[in-house]
């Protein structure tokens, strides 16, 4: 079922010999299973760290049983150093994929900063020749860009995260303390910066489109590109930046080739039987909301949170064209899910 | 409204030590209270000591408490570390001669908390715990009923927490089998339950009522998340139910009274009285829904108009205690919460946790280490 969708990244991880020892953190998780699922199949061996026992049920049993053998699942949490030692163990490639998603910042600074801040130096201590980090597109800084410039890697990170969301705040400053840390202990780091990722299990409904209000779906502006990559991609061009040689210290944006809009997304749902009431607003009329929203909150100190900013709104909204090109001329990574068919998947 | 943010006059300087997530909240209010001004966050991390630093615009960002204390001498701390390290943070900054905000739950024990109450009288400064929902405005409202005897004399409490396991913080603490709250005496129920008792102690003068405690039966991996406490005092009766199963979560609290009863709700920051029909039989069956319509209208006005002023602030209560500990602090004066409270309170969780023992059973996700072997 699977080998279908990748035999040009097999025929590559074969004819490199790839069969090296490669650490998966989040293994379990939505995204790290498909790593994982390719580097069994290239030939590598694996250890994925997962933090509970029915996450690592669930994913050996989505692996074939002649493949099992070359997997070997760590119960455990990167945050914990011991745990971190144990899992970089003479590995030689580390895919740190897991992530906090959610919760509010000093879990998300704890887990997506400092958890990764250890993973690196016990990768470090342990000789990995290379650590993939898995950062965000929106740690990108599009505050100054005009509307339908290009996002690519050429963009400094955002320059005042705090102002964005909690998530968004903790992947720049990962970002930055990979950074810094690889640098100082010599460890060679490849980024990864994969846009909201899409597929079959999490559907592709994401605040890229717009804001659940009341049960009701406010799709914000609806015409522009949205920067989506499907699981399978994303998971391609992970598992790429882990292995292509020569790609030390670089980073690489994942964006599907054909992107979505809003109201493509919306009119799949439709199309797919969800009941959905939706009220399309343009960007500009939310962005002068958000103003108001942002004066309330200073005036009536913080009796309703500001979840809404014109700083917010341009990050999320603004009309932009979002690049792929270094990640498919450095890499050789392709956009192999269409956009009709990766949305169809996301339905299942 | 936003021009009231902290006079520079008579200025309280603040510190912050622990920058988890109820930080956030201690820095937000403290914007906002009269008179005070924050100038350092502390933490053993410095990531998170940076993060707050930087979302707060807090001038200085620390790993070390010393360093902290002698670089930016600070009036007060606030402790906002995990229950464990309470006691001995708070006495260090207390024989230092600072005062100090001590999160909920005060310390783990009766003896750590003595230790810190008497640290505090003997350096002459003092110390406050984050009993934050007796200073909310609707238990406020509720106190002056109470005072001006509008409810007769209180015969029974009964105290509902709710808690959300699914919330923020109850996954984190699932999901970690190391997470500090797993070592506490009282597990999940010690870091929540004085919300629930301080709302009965002041009805309930004993120093320590009859307590039995019971909580449903944990199975290996799941520790106990349903806590009941019947409490038996001279004169007054309570219970407590502490639930993270049952829906919608709830903050209640019913005081009995020989005159009236009424119910607290926290959380929609209302007070409904127990009605009784003034008209009789079957028109009573109107009469008391009547009541509690315009009951209702009652409470929507007055909450519409609190929205309107700006005085509808999930932590109204938080806000309201550090105003009242910093003026305290100024005019020299007892603390908001007298210490024998604290005291009883933390005798009582002591009580109550004496009965539910903590087992290994408790522990969650007790797992192997190695699923799969390569």
């Amino acid at each position: 079922m699977y080998l279908h969708r990748y035999p040009i990244l097999l025929a590559r991880l074969e004819f490199m010999k790839f069969d090296k020892l490669c650490v998966v953190t989040g293994a379990g998780g939505f995204l790290a299973r498909r790593v994982v699922r390719r580097l069994l199949d290239a030939g590598a061996t694996v250890r994925g760290l997962v933090r509970s026992s029915s996450t690592a049920n669930a994913l050996l049993a989505e692996i074939p049983p002649e493949l099992r053998d070359r997997l070997e699942i760590v119960i455990g949490d990167f945050v914990r150093e011991a745990d971190c030692r144990r899992i970089v163990e003479r590995s030689s490639v580390v895919f740190h994929i897991a992530a906090q998603m959610s919760g509010s910042v000093s879990p998300l600074i704890l887990t997506n900063v400092v958890g990764t801040k250890r993973l690196i130096a016990a990768a470090s201590a342990a000789g990995v020749e290379r650590i993939v980090v898995i950062s965000s597109i929106a740690v990108c800084d599009s505050q100054r860009l005009r509307r339908l410039a290009i996002v690519d890697e050429s963009l400094p990170l955002e320059s005042q995260p705090q102002l964005r969301d909690p998530y968004t705040y903790s992947k720049v400053q990962q970002e930055l303390a990979a950074r810094a840390q690889c640098k100082q202990l010599d460890l060679p780091l490849v980024i990864v910066r994969p846009g909201v990722i899409y597929g079959p299990g999490r559907g592709c409904m994401s605040a890229r489109v717009g804001l659940t209000v009341a049960g009701m779906t406010l799709v914000i502006g609806g015409r522009q590109s949205l920067p989506y990559v499907h699981v399978e991609n994303c998971a391609d061009g992970i598992v790429l930046a882990g292995v292509t040689l020569g790609v030390d210290g670089q980073t690489f944006n994942l964006v599907d080739d054909v992107l979505p809009t809003g109201r493509q997304i919306v009119r799949a749902h439709q199309r797919h039987g969800k009941r959905l009431r939706t009220l399309t607003l343009p960007v500009f009329l939310v962005r002068r909301l958000s103003s108001l929203v942002q004066r309330y909150h200073h005036w009536s100190q913080g009796q309703l949170p500001a979840v809404l900013t014109p700083y917010k709104v341009d990050a999320m909204w603004k009309p932009l064209r979002y690049s792929n090109a270094r990640a498919k001329q450095v890499l050789g990574w392709q956009s192999q899910v269409s956009l009709e068919s990766g949305i169809a998947s996301s339905f299942v | 409204m936003s021009q009231s943010v902290n006079s520079k006059a008579t200025t309280s300087k603040v510190a912050i030590l622990g920058c988890g997530q109820i930080a956030d909240a201690h820095l937000q209010e403290l914007r906002y209270v009269p008179g005070v001004q924050v100038v350092a966050v502390c933490d053993q991390l410095q990531e998170l000591a940076d993060q707050a630093a930087r979302r707060f615009d807090v001038p200085g960002a620390f790993t070390d408490l010393e360093r902290m204390l002698t670089e930016t001498r600070p009036d007060a701390v606030h402790v906002t570390t995990p229950p464990h390290t309470h006691a001995s943070l708070a006495c260090q900054l207390l024989n230092q001669g600072v005062n100090v905000y001590v999160e909920k739950p005060f310390t783990v024990d009766v003896a750590e908390a003595d230790e810190v109450l008497s640290a505090a009288r003997r350096n002459g400064k003092l110390v406050c715990v984050g009993h934050d929902h007796l200073f909310d405005p609707v238990w406020l409202r509720l106190q002056t009923l109470v005072t001006t005897g509008q409810l007769g004399e209180i015969v029974h409490v009964d105290s509902v927490m709710g808690y959300n396991l699914n919330g923020p913080f109850g996954k984190i603490m699932f999901n970690d089998p190391h997470h500090w709250l797993h070592r506490l005496p009282g597990g999940l129920f010690h870091n929540n339950i004085s919300h629930a008792i301080y709302k009965i102690t002041p009805f309930l003068s004993d120093e320590l009522p009859r307590i039995h405690a019971t909580t449903d039966r944990p199975t290996v991996g799941h520790p106990p998340t349903e806590l009941r406490v019947m409490l038996q005092g001279e004169s007054v009766t309570a219970n407590i139910r502490f639930s993270s199963r049952a829906r919608p979560v709830q903050r209640l609290a019913t005081l009995y009274g020989t005159k009236a009863s009424v119910e607290v709700d926290l959380e929609a920051r209302t007070i409904r009285w127990c009605r009784s029909a003034k008209l009789p039989g079957a028109l009573g069956k109107l009469d008391v829904p009547w009541q509690q319509l315009r009951e209702a209208a009652g409470n929507l006005r007055r909450n519409t108009w609190d929205f309107l002023r700006c005085r509808q602030h999930y932590f109204a209560g938080m806000r309201e205690l550090f105003t009242r500990f910093y003026a305290a602090i100024r005019a020299e004066q007892e603390p908001p919460i007298p210490y024998e409270e604290i005291r009883r309170v933390t005798a009582w969780m002591d009580e109550i946790f004496r009965q539910y023992k903590f087992t290994e059973i408790d522990v969650p996700a007790s797992i192997p280490d190695l699923v799969g072997q390569a």
